[in-house]
């Protein structure tokens, strides 16, 4: 049993008291319980999870925490890289409290995360989805009573074949024990659907509870202003006529490629809708990347997901050889081609 | 619901231990032969040191020999600069720790003073049974004393790392300066002279510095005919390294969160 009592939290920068992101809040997450956190960007999702696993103290008020709560995501960060996996989790198991058993679990945790001889080379050999499996592993076998995390996100891992076993392997952590998540993104709420029974769902400071996670996620929907790129430009101004309407067109289409091709150069996969395709793709193979529009994903054989987190396709400059695929495979379904 | 929480002591002794251990595999495990390096660093000194001195053919300083003169204030030195200036970087080391509440920020600071103060002891056991080993009379006649002064010298280096390592984090050019000054130190305690050269009055001033007295104190264990400085205080030591440890604990404890959170 966790419970908030008239939480406030608010961050001090620079001798100047921020705004508050959590006013007044209580809370009471009953044992076992699987809570989805919602709310748009900045609303304190993070901040509350930092609070309920004691990273963050409350400016305000009294959080009294009757389990034994992990934040598993963050165990990927925290590994000192010079030391072999095995010494690494030896640490973490000795920091939880494991004493007398610690043997036991380093074999438990050696045997899920599947990693073989690695498991005895330092961490910086490590690839991360190496690195998230033993995360993963260290999470179940410390068999806490609550799993808190910010996006639990296992795909793309070597322990998890697809989606599937990644949903099968969250469920065997959670089998004995409640969970709280965060969602930022429409894939993440896909997440909270499929795991999570009650929502919070986080406001202006409050957070409301809500027995089911539908409705906190409806909620949260609602409240929000529906999403276009550029569209700050169209609503500040309202052109009259014909000519400040193309140029202002221009504006946009160049803006929003310029954000499209610096999101996949920082890595998050990109794909281009149909009407901005030519500009944004001519512009992108300036400098050497290559995005894709839903059609070429389809045939490449993958189908974007619901609510479709795009793709982004790379080039190696020197041999001219694709690289892309490896994100197709994570983020799209593969699909039969049909002849 | 088998709900089982643990005593805050409980927390802090497992938390502790599992990071001395972390910190002690990781620092000898650092290159090809971190353990080399270990006892290289002190053996260069003292050699280099006890080399100039029978260069200048001085055999004796204050009545007892150089060698002992010279190992005995090198490893008293070593046990406070180590200290200090591993424990200022305990910080900088842990900040990926901090994702686990259980790990404030003054612990790997603290488990960083234990394992170098460890360290020195062991440091110092070797390299004076190394020096035994030549035939030099290395077993200190009041043992004790030589504790006692070695633990003043471990508490006023793991006092001043305690506060430069917050220093480091909130107020930069201070703890530029609580770094630098370490290394001035090696000359202003009478590792490789003895203060009683200084003439007059600025003698005064050198007496000043804790570490001197220390140093001292820990020459008259080893050899109780040593002509010990007539001003020599083992509370003066004592007296600065209480306040600078409890000082440095109490910064730790008012910026806790600001330290888990600096960048």
């Amino acid at each position: 049993m966790i419970t908030l009592v008239n939480v406030s939290k608010r961050y001090v920068t620079d001798h100047v008291p921020g705004p508050w992101v959590l006013n007044n809040v209580s809370l009471t997450i009953p044992p076992m319980a699987r809570v989805g956190v919602v709310g748009s960007k900045g609303s304190g999702k993070t901040t509350l999870l930092r609070l309920i696993t004691g990273t963050e103290t409350p400016t305000k008020g009294k959080i009294e925490r009757n389990a034994r709560i992990a934040m598993p995501t963050k165990y990927s960060r925290s590994f000192q890289p010079l030391l072999t996996g095995r010494q690494n989790a030896k640490f973490i198991c000795r920091i939880n409290g494991s004493v007398d058993d610690l043997e036991e679990r380093l074999l438990a945790i050696e045997s899920l995360a599947g990693l073989g001889e690695k498991f005895e080379k330092p961490m910086n050999t490590y690839t991360p989805a190496m690195k998230l499996s033993m995360g993963f592993a260290l999470s179940v076998e410390l068999n806490f009573d609550m799993y808190v995390s910010d996006a639990f996100n296992f795909s793309g891992s070597t322990a998890f074949k697809n989606d599937e076993a990644a949903d099968a392997a969250i469920e065997k952590m959670i089998s004995h024990s409640g969970i709280i998540i965060a969602s930022k993104n429409v894939k993440g709420e896909a997440i909270l659907k499929r795991h999570c029974k009650h929502g919070i769902w986080l406001h202006d400071g409050n957070a409301e509870w809500f027995d089911d996670i539908d409705d906190a996620i409806k909620a949260n929907r609602n409240s929000q202003p529906p999403k276009s790129v550029g569209n700050k430009i169209s609503q500040e101004v309202r052109p009259e006529n014909e000519l400040a309407k193309k140029s202002l067109e221009k504006i946009r289409i160049l803006s929003s490629s310029l954000t499209i091709v610096a999101r996949g150069l920082n890595g998050s996969p990109v794909v281009v809708s149909n009407k901005e395709s030519a500009r944004i793709i001519k512009a992108a193979s300036h400098i050497g990347m290559s995005l894709l529009t839903p059609e070429q994903v389809a045939e490449q054989g993958y189908r974007i997901p619901e609510g479709a987190i795009p793709v982004l396709k790379k080039k190696t400059a020197d041999s001219g050889e694709e690289i892309g695929l490896y994100d197709l495979e994570i983020q799209c379904q593969k699909t039969e081609l049909n002849a | 619901m088998t709900t089982q929480t643990r005593s805050s002591a409980l927390i802090t002794y497992t938390t502790w231990k599992a990071l001395f251990l972390r910190a002690a595999v990781n620092s000898l495990s650092k290159g090809r032969v971190a353990w080399f390096w270990l006892l290289a660093e002190p053996i260069a000194h003292i050699v280099l040191l006890m080399w100039v001195f029978t260069v200048l053919r001085v055999r004796s300083i204050g009545g007892i020999s150089t060698a002992i003169w010279v190992m005995a204030g090198m490893l008293a030195f070593f046990m406070f600069r180590r200290t200090a200036a591993q424990s200022m970087m305990g910080l900088k080391g842990g900040k990926s720790l901090f994702a686990f509440p259980q790990i404030r920020p003054v612990d790997p600071v603290l488990v960083s003073t234990g394992l170098e103060g460890f360290l020195m002891v062991v440091i110092s056991i070797v390299l004076l049974a190394g020096a035994w080993l030549y035939g030099l009379a290395v077993i200190p006649v009041d043992p004790l004393a030589v504790i006692e002064a070695m633990f003043g010298l471990w508490l006023f280096g793991a006092g001043y790392g305690l506060i430069s390592s917050v220093a480091n984090e909130l107020a930069p050019p201070v703890g530029l300066f609580l770094g630098f000054m370490l290394r001035p130190l090696y000359f202003l305690s009478g590792v490789i002279f003895p203060i009683t050269f200084i003439p007059y009055p600025y003698r005064e001033w050198a007496l000043l510095n804790p570490l001197v007295h220390g140093l001292e104190a820990t020459r008259l264990g080893f050899a109780p005919y040593y002509h010990v400085m007539p001003e020599m205080s083992i509370s003066y030591l004592y007296g600065w390294a209480l306040l600078t440890f409890f000082f440095g604990l109490a910064l730790h404890v008012n910026y806790a969160e600001r330290l888990a959170r600096a960048k």
